[in-house]
């Protein structure tokens, strides 16, 4: 017998408009209703479709395997112990799990500076196209065209504005690291994260959710 | 009230590059605003946004333990209570069937499919699937109600407006139709607004008809009543 899960509270004040809704987001929920019934398949699922890229968001902040693995696996033992921490109001479950995986990477990075590795070539560069190994698994995942979509968004935005984006989520850096290592005023470094965010907000609009 | 100053600071928190004063200075700026709506929504946006951009990096493979390992540490939370489909019963359709098939065919006139990607005119006013979606929208009385789903793939995605109030100790019921055989894919309720968004863990690929019923709030294992909503599928 098929399980329904409600995809809105249904009181108007908290009801999801219906056109942020599609049969992506509404799988995930579905996998997250079944998690808080200890459905294990549920968490394989999740998983599966997710801690690939969480890994590599993870690796990408850090810079280390076995930190990124670390972090990954915090991420998703968290979801398993405590699926009801996603409140549907804030965002798609994709975007929780990313959040959740950046938020612990950066803790990890302003913590122990000591552990990143400093060789800037030791990894590919976020929005380059690569060999990657891991290509099969972005089929069988239906991700591929979720991922041409963000590349050419953020490879639209203008230069300076996707280099702050660029060193403050991908690579950990904060606000005032960036305006030392770059030079430009702090407020100069704001604005333009500020206006790197909005482009990508609506570039990134249809594919939400 | 201006939220210029808001949104630049969510901005960087989002990205992870708040300092520890200006975290200070959004929380107290957001303190201001008190139960703001348009506050949550740029916070909402934003991080829905950047939790779109791990997406453009080349995933990269997991330790194949490691989802073994988190599940042997068990769980600190207790069980929710069961959604309504968990507890719906697998029966086989009662007598009345036939007749409740030929009742459906009629209602629907076996109408050609609304299997479009641009919804019609109507309160649900958009539904954003995605390439490989087939939409199909329900004929009938009681409100508007469309589905979304991937041939081949398991989940149905339900939305409705309009939806009058099945009554008291009453729901709707779906149904997923194979010849004369109504499978139940659950009960829903629509909220007091009419509105409704629910995802169906099923896979109607081998029915060819979609109806939903009035149902005692038992959620019964065959249709007691004729169907108010019916969608037919294209199954060639």
């Amino acid at each position: 017998m098929p399980s329904i899960v409600l995809l809105a509270t249904l009181e108007p004040s908290r009801s999801v408009p219906m056109d942020a809704i599609d049969l992506s987001e509404a799988r995930d929920r579905d996998l997250l209703a079944r998690l808080q019934h200890g459905d294990e398949d549920a968490f394989r699922g999740l998983f599966d479709r997710y801690a690939p890229s969480a890994k590599a968001l993870a690796l990408r902040v850090v810079r280390q395997a076995h930190l990124a693995e670390e972090i990954v696996q915090e991420a998703f033992m968290a979801v398993w112990r405590n699926p009801g921490g996603y409140d549907e109001d804030r965002g798609s479950v994709k975007s929780w799990l990313m959040g959740t995986v950046h938020h612990r990477a950066v803790d990890l990075v302003r913590r122990e500076e000591a552990y990143r590795r400093r060789a800037e070539d030791s990894i590919p560069e976020a929005f380059e196209e690569q060999v990657d190994h891991a290509d099969e698994v972005v089929e069988a995942l239906g991700l591929p065209e979720e991922r041409r979509i963000v590349r050419a968004a953020m490879a639209d935005l203008p230069d300076e504005q996707r280099r702050v984006l660029e060193m403050m989520y991908f690579d950990g850096r904060s606000q005032t690291q960036i305006a030392e290592a770059t030079g430009l005023p702090l407020g100069t470094v704001k604005s333009r994260a500020l206006l790197g965010m909005r482009r990508m907000r609506a570039a990134l609009e249809g594919i939400e959710r | 009230m201006n939220h210029a100053r808001i949104e630049e600071l969510l901005a960087v928190r989002t990205l992870g590059g708040l300092g520890e004063d200006d975290a200070a200075t959004l929380e107290a700026e957001m303190a201001t605003h008190g139960d703001c709506e348009e506050c949550r929504r740029i916070e909402r946006e934003f991080a829905e946004t950047a939790g779109l951009f791990a997406f453009a990096l080349d995933p990269v493979a997991v330790d194949p333990g490691m989802a073994d390992r988190i599940l042997a540490t068990g769980r600190t939370d207790t069980a929710a209570p069961a959604v309504a489909g968990d507890e719906l019963a697998s029966r086989r359709p009662g007598r009345g069937w036939r007749t409740f098939v030929a009742v459906a065919a009629a209602f629907a006139i076996l109408a050609v499919v609304a299997i479009a990607a641009a919804p019609r005119p109507g309160r649900i006013t958009a539904v954003s699937a995605q390439p490989a979606q087939t939409i199909v929208r329900f004929e009938g009385e009681a409100g508007s109600l469309a589905m979304a789903y991937s041939p081949g793939e398991s989940g149905v995605i339900f939305w409705g407006s309009d939806l009058p109030d099945p009554g008291a100790d009453h729901v709707y019921e779906i149904w997923m139709i194979q010849g004369e055989t109504p499978v139940s894919g659950g009960c829903v309720t629509p909220g007091a607004d009419g509105n409704l968004a629910a995802f169906v863990d099923a896979d109607v690929g081998s029915a060819d008809l979609m109806a939903v019923t009035v149902e005692p709030a038992s959620c019964p294992g065959s249709p007691t009543g004729d169907p108010v909503l019916t969608a037919p599928l294209d199954v060639a």
